[in-house]
């Protein structure tokens, strides 16, 4: 490879720079790289070969970009030409070096990291920056050898012995990779990439157990080095752990362990490319890190405010962070900018359909399909939001067409389904739908919504084992889906089935913490099934997590005042909570709380006061009162708390 | 017309040098030059194909030539091209038929002749890639090329013509197709297609990328969502039915370049290897009732040793460490390695790139196309890797070159235990040259019982790479044929027993590399003398043997015809062997 450069950079173009003050003969021959010259020269003039660095091409790059590139190697020229101190001077070519470096221009910066070298033989930074650029450069002898070269002048450092370590392990010197990284342990004890290169050395001796320590130890250090896990996985494959292998590949989203290196660092620093940001930009929302890419947009947007590019990926980093009226907002001008944005118009109308704006979702969407007809998802999106609208004749038509060009379009046919059902063509829906349910492996979440129709569909003509099995079915499918989920507890509560259905809704809570219907699910399906202790527990912690919901809260307070078992009933807790229930939400239902949870604290004449104001509010509300909560006015005038049925509006 | 006279006799184009391949394509009239249809605009399909299939379209026994031609892909002007296309618009696939010839003296004259016309091709799909196989069980090989666009499935009538059958057979993929491969995986005796989609690419929707240094550039793979695949099931009446979803493979869109179907855990089942780029790659192993489950990352196949997914431009499965087990050899991107995934012979596999000896090497180039083949004869099987950039290439950019992707070629000597040396480039290839190297497909183009290779490079010339191997080599050539006779019984193993009591093994495919189909019959290299006994493990699990092969021949071997492995001391099977 490095012949094919060599050989390529003689034959790209040259600009000799004519240097009033040096001839071709000051300049010398190419040297060696790793010795330094036999002679200093004896002018500042002589210091930098230029003409030895082919001059790179520049037209396609962006101005900023050329404009850097052209004065960086004007600076060199103007110091030699000005007799600048020969510190100076190399400096400066340094400088353009890592210009060359940084663009990726290696034709130019190998011969120019060669000569600087050469010019300061015992400065730690160019050998390194070789490294860096033989490495990019696909010529890992080289970049050994540099590394090397560089710790040989600065043995300790730690990034140098890293990258050491890097390039042995990658041709099985293991000896010598294990030193470095052994050495860079030593030095910073802490460093994750250090264990993570002693996991791989102990990995490729054949003992997984200790990779494991190793790797788990990198992991400890540096959580988000997600790329550990696929090591932390292979090594319990190798052990035989099947499923704790598999458990641990699926954690790994490639982010690599990371290291300080100050000089990288510097490099990356260097560009000035709005492009180069946009890629950084890209690169860091496709590796997971979406604040990031927002700063880069933001920043190249600063300069360029009509790049629609940098506005759309803004845009979808913006989503991914949940901010969705600023992600409107700039795809909405990216679109200004560039009409035929197909995705900018998609993504659009993602985020009006969300906040029920179907109007402009489908406006957006139809834009979207007249500039790419042949991608199938948008025009099954478009189908399912004109469904929506009611023009489903023109969505059934729309989704047959889709289904022609690629059967294979489960979301289609499971559109299709959906369709049908709403139209009351049940047979046509099941046809449909099961089409897509019987699938094997694969397509999953369509499969569980498939399911999830079916189990809908014909409630009363479907026996209810049946129902259950669609939505378990839907739920191994898709066991993060919660509308899957919701469904199930449902069933099961309402079938009587309350231990698992209280179970159900608790893991629809853990996948739905904000979501207050699981949370009173879970509450209820406790407290009627006998588990009030647990019950209690998981609604103070409903409570603390959603604390102004007026229906948790009361749920909580007619528990604490009610509870057949008294280790449970706090009936001064329970005032505290219906008080404030009422304060919000004056409902019969929570009058009554408050009234039950005053009789429970032996407060009668306050509990009979309030009851009699639930009596009079349904009174008003509904003509007359009911006999149950007559009732209770009566249990709190003879002293008598409420305990049977105590929980309620039934 | 200049034509080839080859083995036993000297080689009349050029006798000199130590290369082991003699590039000859215009002295035997393999004369092809892609057009890419490019015009500065730098949509990335127009750096990827195209593909070129070695099979025996006339059944004369030996390999014709398939090759995909690109077009247009927007309404760019002439002027705005950046090379002229090498005829009137749109460009048609080609044939060239192999009119290879025994001279009286034993010398073989190598000739090939373009019969697009005469065969009826109407194929201008702008092409990917080419799968071959025999579909409707007819005994003529069909075609099927995939295409940026609808794809062509090519019926050979055997009269010498094909018949485009693509939408009546229900065969057609509208999206970018690229891998494409025929394997019975229901086992029902007929062969089912499995085609690889890209990403989505639209003239309308593509949006312009960029380098890090900011300059223009062709997009990589993920700038746009990846497509989903395509598992066609062989109905047995000409047609095909989509049985994606139903086999588990509809949710699993990926950026598909290379695919290969072999029985990776010796289940005795076909299961499905797919190379995508910059994606983990999917290994779907076969259920044996009609589903797949998808299994890559567990079994060491998904990721390159570091956890990373690689760029997967090319895929071959073979035994490269001579342990029996089907390992998988992969090329990939500048600054990744290509990758040797070795099978522990139950489908579990461990990243054995770096000692082996092909990681190194690679770390500069950028791979497609590969082959394994025992180039040298010594029974120890080699590879050959075609290199080409997918970025441009600054150099080439400055000096001024419109079409800036070039490279050389690889070939790696294999040294036994699945170790490879880099052979020099001098010793590779007579004249040594560098091009945007892209198919490539392994066959013996002259019979002579070693490995011959047609090289396709996107925008420019094909080359046909003529093993130069001295002759007079002990060989065996082996075409394994179903029960019939009349197809190429793909997925079956065979093993064959030296006097010596070695073994040396072979599957019968035309799969892998980067789309291409190479020749589906079995070469062996043979050591020292005497005749040598077969054992065929057919694709429907039965095994049966076959005694005392006489070397130096292409031999037809069918199902059916041997002795079961238990009924020892059987009268021998080698009356049921044909010379093709």
């Amino acid at each position: 490879m490095r012949s094919r450069r060599r050989a390529q950079a003689r034959v790209a173009p040259r600009i000799a720079l004519l240097l009033a003050c040096a001839s071709p003969a000051a300049w010398g021959q190419p040297q060696d790289p790793a010795s330094p010259p036999t002679t200093a020269p004896a002018s500042a003039a002589a210091v930098a070969d230029l003409g030895a660095i082919p001059v790179p091409v520049l037209d396609d790059f962006e101005p900023a970009v050329r404009e850097q590139l052209e004065e960086s190697r004007l600076a060199v020229e103007r110091m030699q030409a000005d007799g600048s101190r020969r510190a100076d001077v190399t400096e400066a070519l340094g400088e353009l070096c890592l210009v060359y470096l940084r663009y990726e221009l290696m034709a130019a910066a190998e011969p120019c990291l060669r000569q600087v070298r050469a010019l300061q033989p015992v400065d730690f930074r160019w050998p390194y920056y070789q490294t860096i650029l033989y490495v990019r450069d696909g010529d890992l002898v080289e970049a050994r050898a540099s590394v090397d070269a560089a710790l040989a002048l600065r043995p300790g450092d730690v990034p140098a012995l890293l990258r050491s370590g890097d390039l042995h392990l990658r041709e099985q010197e293991l000896d010598e990779a294990e030193r470095a990284f052994t050495a860079a342990l030593e030095r910073e004890p802490s460093s994750s990439a250090a264990r993570f290169g002693l996991g791989r050395i102990v990995a490729a001796r054949g003992d997984p157990a200790a990779a494991a320590g190793h790797f788990e130890a990198a992991l400890a250090g540096q959580p988000a080095g997600s790329l550990v896990h696929y090591h932390v996985g292979m090594a319990y494959r190798a052990l035989g752990e099947l499923e704790r292998a598999r458990a641990e590949l699926a954690k790994n989203r490639q982010q690599p362990i990371l290291f300080p290196d100050p000089l990288a660092a510097r490099l990356d620093a260097l560009s000035v490319s709005q492009r180069a940001l946009l890629f950084r930009g890209v690169e860091a929302r496709r590796r997971g890190r979406p604040e990031l890419a927002v700063g880069a947009f933001e920043e190249l947007l600063v300069s360029d405010p009509d790049n629609a590019d940098a506005r759309y990926n803004l845009a979808r980093a913006l989503i991914d962070l949940g901010r969705l009226a600023d992600a409107e907002r700039h795809l909405r001008r990216s679109i200004e900018v560039r009409p035929d944005f197909f995705d900018a118009h998609f993504n659009l109308a993602v985020i009006l359909g969300r906040r029920e704006d179907g109007d402009g979702a489908v406006r957006h969407l139809t834009r979207a399909v007249e500039i790419d007809p042949d991608h199938l998802p948008t025009r099954v999106l478009w189908a399912r939001l004109v469904a929506q609208q009611g023009r489903r004749a023109e969505a059934i038509a729309e989704l047959e067409q889709v289904l022609s060009i690629d059967a294979a379009t489960p979301g289609a046919r499971l559109a299709l389904g959906a369709i049908e059902a709403d139209l009351g063509n049940l047979e046509a829906a099941k046809r449909h739908l099961r089409a897509v349910a019987e699938q094997a492996a694969g397509a999953d979440r369509e499969r569980s919504q498939a399911h999830l129709l079916l189990a809908r569909l014909d409630p009363r003509g479907t026996p209810r084992q049946q129902v259950l099995a669609h939505l378990r079915s839907a739920v191994d499918l898709d066991p993060g889906g919660a509308p899957a989920r919701a469904a199930l507890a449902e069933e099961l509560a309402r079938g009587g089935d309350l231990a698992p259905a209280a179970d159900e809704f608790g893991r629809l809570v853990e996948l739905s913490p904000e979501d207050a219907g699981a949370h009173l699910g879970r509450g209820m399906t406790l407290v009627l099934a006998g588990r009030y202790g647990r019950a209690r527990e998981s609604l103070e912690a409903s409570v603390g997590r959603l604390p102004d919901h007026p229906a948790l809260g009361d749920l909580l307070a007619r528990l604490l005042a009610t509870c057949p078992d008294p280790a449970v009933r706090d009936g001064e807790r329970a005032i505290v909570l219906a008080e404030r229930v009422v304060e919000v939400d004056p409902t019969v239902d929570h009058l009554e709380t408050l009234a039950m949870a005053l009789a429970e604290a032996g407060r009668w004449e306050e509990a009979a006061v309030w009851q009699r104001r639930a009596l009079a509010q349904e009174e008003a509300s509904s003509g007359s009162t009911s006999e149950r909560r007559r009732h209770r006015l009566t249990l709190y005038e003879q002293r008598q708390p409420v305990r049977a049925p105590w929980i309620g509006p039934q | 017309m200049l034509v080839l006279l080859v083995g036993p006799g000297p080689i009349v184009a050029d006798g000199g040098g130590e290369a082991a391949f003699q590039e000859v394509a215009a002295e035997v009239g393999l004369i092809f030059h892609h057009f890419n249809g490019m015009s500065g605009k730098l949509y990335t399909p127009e750096v990827m194909g195209p593909g070129v299939a070695l099979f025996d379209y006339d059944n004369d026994g030996d390999l014709d030539v398939y090759v995909g031609q690109g077009n247009l892909i927007d309404d760019a002007s002439l002027e705005e091209l950046v090379f002229a296309p090498p005829g009137p618009l749109p460009l048609t696939h080609r044939l060239f038929r192999n009119d290879l010839e025994a001279a009286a003296d034993g010398r073989r004259v190598l000739r090939f002749t373009d019969v697009t016309e005469a065969s009826g091709l109407t194929a201008t799909g702008y092409n990917m890639g080419v799968a071959t196989g025999d579909y409707d069980n007819d005994g003529w090989v069909d075609v099927y090329a995939t295409n940026l666009g609808s794809n062509h499935l090519l019926r050979n009538l055997g009269d010498g013509t094909f018949s485009d059958v693509t939408a009546s057979a229900g065969a057609d993929d509208r999206r970018w197709s690229v891998p494409a491969v025929f394997f019975d995986f229901d086992g029902d005796g007929w062969l089912d297609l499995f085609v690889g989609n890209y990403h989505r690419f639209t003239v309308a929707t593509h949006q312009p990328c960029f380098l890090p240094n900011g300059t223009l550039d062709y997009c990589g793979p993920l700038a746009q969502p990846p497509e989903g695949h395509r598992l066609l099931r062989n109905r047995g009446d000409g047609t095909f039915e989509d049985v994606t979803a139903r086999a588990g493979l509809a949710a699993a869109a990926a950026t598909a370049l290379g695919a290969v179907a072999a029985d990776f855990d010796s289940d005795g089942r076909i299961d499905l290897y797919v190379a995508n780029d910059q994606m983990a790659n999917y290994l779907w192993v076969n259920q044996g009732d009609g589903t797949f489950i998808e299994d890559a990352l567990l079994r060491g196949a998904a990721l390159d040793a570091n956890g990373q997914p690689q760029a997967s431009m090319g895929v071959v499965a073979g035994d490269l460490t001579g342990d029996g087990a089907i390992d998988l050899f992969m090329t990939h991107l500048l600054r990744e390695y290509n990758t040797l995934y070795v099978n522990d012979g139950s489908g579990m596999f461990t990243d054995g790139s770096w000692a082996s000896g092909l990681a190194g090497p690679s770390w500069g180039m950028t791979g497609f196309g590969a082959a394994i083949l025992d180039f040298d004869g010594d029974g120890i099987e080699d590879l050959f890797v075609v290199n080409g950039a997918v970025h441009r290439i600054p150099e080439q950019v400055h000096a001024g070159d419109p079409h800036p992707l070039s490279l050389p070629n690889q070939l790696f000597r294999g040294t036994g235990g699945g170790e490879f040396e880099e052979v020099p480039a001098a010793r590779r290839e007579r004249p040594v040259f560098a091009g945007v190297g892209r198919g490539l497909a392994v066959g013996d183009l002259d019979n002579d019982g070693d490995p011959d290779l047609v090289v396709t490079n996107n925008g420019g010339p094909m080359r046909v790479l003529l093993n130069r191997r001295s002759p007079g080599g002990r060989w065996l050539g082996l075409r394994l044929l179903e029960r019939t006779g009349k197809r190429d019984a793909y997925g079956a193993l065979a093993a064959l027993v030296l006097p010596d009591g070695r073994r040396r093994s072979g599957r019968v495919h035309t799969d892998g590399s980067f789309s291409a189909a190479s020749d589906p019959r079995l070469l062996f290299a043979l050591p020292g003398e005497g005749a040598v006994d077969l054992s065929v493990s057919w694709p429907d699990g039965t095994v049966e043997e076959f005694e005392k092969l006489t070397p130096g021949r292409y031999l037809s071997v069918r199902q059916g015809t041997g002795r079961s492995p238990r009924a020892a001391g059987a009268p021998s099977a080698v009356g049921a062997l044909r010379e093709p």
